[in-house]
């Protein structure tokens, strides 16, 4: 028994000794001479904002026939200060009827853009536009999710002045007498890409 | 020799459960979370309505028919000769002689106008008849077995309306009225447009039937009637066909297809002679809005007019007695038509422009003057009667 106790002893000393002797080596390896300087800078985020400070969009249309159609102006201001990469629309029906949910019967909607703000006319609202004029959504059936606009201003700080045109189409038959439906408008602006800075 | 006890870790597989299922969570979020730090970006929405669109209840169109209503004063007094299937008015359609019994082959037919705008739902919508023997010795009652309900553009049957256990019987040449209720076999105006009842008696003298009238109405927005417009009675087990004559043009100038006027017209016209249809069932519902009327008027002489003489008419249009507006003028220079031979039919299509209310278009009566200019002296023309083959007004109209 002593014997084996007198062995463990020298074993924990031996590695005492090899520890202290690492450390010492180690400490050699890494000094070096410092000395130091700061720098700092700030990176803040930028803020994207689509926001519509103009819509008809509100305005319903009654009683409607086949061939009617209805204008509606609405302005989409960038008002971030990131640019947006792209836009979609996406409209649902909180009341519906065989006027929204007849893709091809029911109601149709185009959007066009002017360079310039539409001057309005009306009640019933009728625009035309003093600029040029580009399509930002060919004619479609009015229900859709994220549908995909175009020819869009979409930098920061700019507006685009956009008219929504709902058609009832002229071939809409009978069964599309004495409907209503409700509809809702979302437009949403996605951030561009990525840039170095 | 002994081998020593491995020391190495221990394998993954023998990981407690937990523990396995807690790397594996951690490993699953912090994927989820670099690909969501990698795909994230902003966006910004705004939005606009709601916008409420309700359309017409009636869109814009053209719905005809024709007057079931005729009075005829050729001869300088006005006779009763309106379709006799459309009024209470003691003048019946009569028909063959029935069987003593239900047979399968025998019953009267008839088939409705087509006035309703389309596409709009129908609610109480009956077939009503009221009939009886026609009477005479050995006569007995006039008996209903069953009524069918068809469309009368491929004869479909919609429905039957079966009283076999009980007929609908008269009693003798006393009249039934018997009101239908078809409203679960006609639910639109689509089916109002496209009616055809078919009636299976009997008269149990094996008797003919007089009908005082047979006509169906309806609930669309508001009331309204739908009068025959064609007759196939084959209460004898024959049929014979008999449309109403002014309601649709078959050119054909026959007496069955067409109205000759009573008697010959006179010389100059007069407004003591005439012809006169009035529409009292177009059923413009309530609040529409009338676009146009338009009249059509097809015609001719009952024969080639003689020595160059030609038949001419002009027309008043009336609500009720109130004059609306006239088309053409008494001498054959200003009238509205003439027409020589009995060759050539006259279509006359004329629009009524002061026809515009509600009223005026539901209540329209035409009192249609014709003359020969000088007929009947020696060597003159000779004075003939007129042939219509169709009278038909068109209202344009929408219902908000």
């Amino acid at each position: 028994m002593r014997r084996k106790l007198l062995h463990a002893r020298k074993l924990l000393l031996s590695i005492a000794a090899l520890g202290a002797a690492a450390s010492i080596a180690g400490l050699g390896t890494f000094a070096t001479f410092t000395t130091s300087t700061s720098a700092s800078h700030t990176i803040a985020s930028g803020t994207l904002s689509l926001t519509a400070p103009f819509s008809r969009l509100g305005t319903g249309a009654s009683p409607i026939a086949p061939g009617d159609t209805m204008q509606r102006a609405i302005d989409l201001s960038y008002s971030g200060s990131i640019s947006l990469g792209s836009a979609t629309l996406t409209t649902n029906a909180t009341s519906s009827s065989l006027l929204d949910s007849d893709a091809t019967n029911g109601l149709q909607i185009a959007i066009d853009k002017c360079s310039a703000a539409w001057t309005e006319s009306g009640p019933p609202y009728t625009y035309t536009c003093g600029g040029s004029t580009s399509t930002v959504l060919s004619s479609r059936a009015l229900i859709g999710s994220n549908i995909a606009l175009s020819n869009l201003t979409l930098t920061a700080g700019a507006t685009d002045h956009l008219r929504v045109t709902v058609t009832f189409p002229s071939g809409a038959g009978n069964t599309l007498q004495n409907q209503s439906s409700t509809v809702n408008y979302t437009f949403t602006g996605n951030q561009r890409a990525g840039t170095d800075q | 020799m002994l081998r020593r006890a491995s020391h190495r870790s221990p394998k993954l597989t023998s990981w407690p459960g937990p523990v396995r299922w807690a790397a594996l969570a951690g490993a699953a979020v912090a994927a989820l979370t670099a690909t969501s730090l990698a795909l994230g970006s902003f966006s910004s929405g705004a939005t606009g309505g709601p916008m409420t669109v309700s359309s017409k209840r009636i869109f814009p169109g053209s719905r005809s028919t024709f007057p079931g209503d005729l009075r005829d004063a050729s001869s300088g007094s006005a006779a009763n000769n309106s379709d006799p299937l459309d009024y209470d008015d003691a003048r019946p359609a009569v028909t063959g002689a029935w069987a003593s019994a239900f047979s399968a082959t025998r019953f009267y037919q008839l088939d409705f106008n087509s006035p309703r705008p389309a596409g709009v739902p129908a609610s109480s919508v009956n077939f009503n008849i009221k009939y009886a023997s026609k009477g005479g010795g050995g006569s007995g009652n006039a008996c209903i077995y069953k009524i069918e309900v068809r469309r009368a553009s491929d004869d479909s049957l919609l429905g039957t309306l079966d009283h076999s256990s009980a007929p609908l019987c008269s009693t003798g040449t006393t009249y039934r009225v018997v009101n239908e209720d078809i409203s679960s076999l006609v639910t639109t105006t689509d089916l109002a447009n496209d009616l055809r009842i078919k009636i299976f008696g009997y008269e149990t003298g094996a008797k003919g039937w007089n009908i005082e009238y047979a006509t169906v109405t309806g609930t669309s927005y508001s009331n309204w009637t739908l009068f025959e417009k064609s007759t196939t009675d084959q209460s004898t087990g024959t049929a014979t066909t008999a449309p109403w004559t002014i309601a649709t043009a078959e050119a054909t100038g026959t007496a069955t297809t067409s109205y000759t006027s009573a008697s010959a017209w006179p010389s100059a016209a007069t407004t003591t002679k005439y012809l006169q249809v009035t529409f009292d069932h177009p059923d413009l519902p309530a609040g529409a809005v009338v676009q146009s009327v338009t009249l059509k008027d097809i015609w001719r002489p009952i024969s080639t007019v003689t020595n160059g003489g030609t038949l001419c008419n002009y027309f008043e249009v009336y609500n009720g007695a109130t004059l609306v507006e006239t088309h053409g003028g008494n001498t054959q220079a200003t009238a509205q038509s003439c027409n020589n031979t009995n060759t050539t039919w006259q279509t006359d299509n004329v629009t009524l422009p002061l026809v515009d209310t509600l009223a005026e278009a539901n209540s329209m009566t035409i009192k249609f003057y014709y003359w020969i200019p000088n007929c009947g002296n020696g060597q003159n023309p000779g004075c003939v009667k007129s042939v219509t083959d169709q009278v038909q007004a068109t209202f344009a109209y929408y219902l908000n």
